[in-house]
């Protein structure tokens, strides 16, 4: 009994450190998508939707990494009387929705081409921070929005 | 898969959720035996509505920490559950069901009254079901509640006999000279921390199977109280583990995957128990 123990304890010992020998080289998510930093439009609702929460809560970690994001188009008008186009994921059990505010590149696109609220939309823009009035708020910057046209 | 799951585990808050989801799952199996034992399975439902009442509180008086109110609330009514005795006006399962519907209902009154959250059915939900409590956990709240799970499973380690022979027989217990009041504050205090975490994990209303199915699923094949706790803890920690992974693949809200785990292997068990006979 002592025996069989000793031996289970070298064998945990000896995988433990083969483990530890072996070269870490998981792909960053960068290496996933050329060019994007955090591609949230591979994800599931679950994880995408946990991701935007730690941008919310942690917007340090994210600032100029350039952000893809896939879910549904929302236009509201801010406390300030500023039109604003957002991009909104729902979690698994669609009762609560995450969004973040976007800035289109070049000021958008002529009003013919715009998608219509509620279609999904990829929109891919750089993460950066703005105050208003004292508080913070997320956006992403310069953001290409693509959608699909019927 | 592998590599969808590397993808996946490069985010921390995916990592502090897997830490946090087993440590949980396995302090909720430890005292799970105890609680289905002495036919206090439900008290797991009556805390978690009392926590979300005292969340709610919380979130009105607008704390930065609502844990620091929640956790003395539900601990303090932990006790009152389990101390009432015998000798109680109000016995055991009715205590249990005016406390949990009271604090249920009053709770979302106060919020649908003077809550500043612009999602109030997504908050509520959100907190009922545990759809993503545990991935956006922040930094402070995974130490605590690592802490606090690794204290709760040192003080089981340490006073397993005692809280053995307190589960099996309080009467014998208190006549060989054991403090039984004194043990039996300590498991309503442990199951009140334990509550608290747990609705991280699959929220308020789903926290009962959390601490009852692996004990119960443990129950069909095993006869000892030493191995139908290291069977429960074993199972809670799988199922937990394999919930948070599917749910993280496939999308699916964390709190009710874990809990279809759980019911999955219960059936499991059953049948192998079956065929056994």
């Amino acid at each position: 009994m002592k025996k069989r123990m000793r031996l289970t304890l070298l064998a945990c010992i000896a995988i433990v450190l083969l483990a530890g020998c072996e070269q870490k080289s998981a792909p960053t998510l960068s290496a996933v998508t050329e060019g994007i930093d955090i591609d949230l439009s591979v994800l599931s609702n679950t994880v995408i939707y946990s991701q935007i929460d730690n941008m919310l809560s942690e917007p340090w970690n994210y600032l100029g990494k350039t952000v893809r994001i896939k879910g549904a188009l929302n236009f509201y008008v801010n406390d300030w009387g500023d039109s604003c186009s957002s991009v909104l994921v729902a979690d698994a059990t669609a009762c609560c929705s995450q969004g973040i505010e976007f800035v289109w590149k070049n000021d958008g696109v002529s009003s013919d081409f715009y998608p219509s609220i509620g279609d999904e939309i990829t929109v891919t823009g750089r993460f950066e921070t703005y105050e208003r009035d004292g508080s913070n708020f997320i956006h992403l910057v310069d953001a290409d929005v693509a959608w699909e046209t019927i | 898969m592998i590599s969808t799951l590397q993808q996946y585990l490069q985010f921390p808050f995916v990592r502090y959720a897997l830490i946090v989801g087993t440590l949980i799952a396995l302090c909720s199996s430890l005292l799970g035996v105890t609680l289905v034992l002495k036919h206090f399975s439900f008290i797991g439902d009556g805390l978690s509505h009392v926590a979300f009442g005292a969340m709610t509180v919380a979130a009105v008086l607008q704390l930065s920490n609502d844990m620091l109110f929640v956790m003395p609330a539900t601990i303090l009514c932990a006790v009152l559950l389990l101390k009432a005795g015998k000798g109680a006006r109000i016995q055991g399962d009715a205590a249990v069901a005016m406390i949990s519907v009271g604090a249920l209902a009053i709770g979302y009154l106060l919020l649908n009254l003077f809550s500043t959250s612009s999602n109030l059915s997504g908050d509520v939900c959100s907190t009922l079901f545990g759809s993503t409590s545990i991935l956006t956990l922040t930094k402070e709240v995974v130490w605590l509640c690592a802490a606090l799970s690794v204290a709760v499973v040192v003080l089981f380690v340490l006073f397993y006999n005692k809280i053995f022979a307190v589960t099996f027989d309080e009467d014998f217990s208190r006549a060989v000279g054991t403090n039984v009041e004194g043990y039996n504050l300590l498991i309503a205090v442990v199951i009140a921390v334990i509550i608290v975490l747990a609705m991280n994990l699959v929220g308020s209303l789903l926290i009962s199977a959390l601490i009852i199915f692996p004990a119960l699923s443990a129950m069909r094949l095993f006869k000892s109280f030493k191995q139908v706790t290291l069977c429960s803890a074993v199972l809670s920690v799988a199922c937990a583990l394999g919930g948070m992974l599917i749910s993280i693949l496939a999308g699916t809200p964390v709190g009710s995957t874990i809990v279809a785990m759980d019911i999955a292997v219960f059936l499991l068990f059953s049948l192998i128990a079956r065929f056994r006979a």
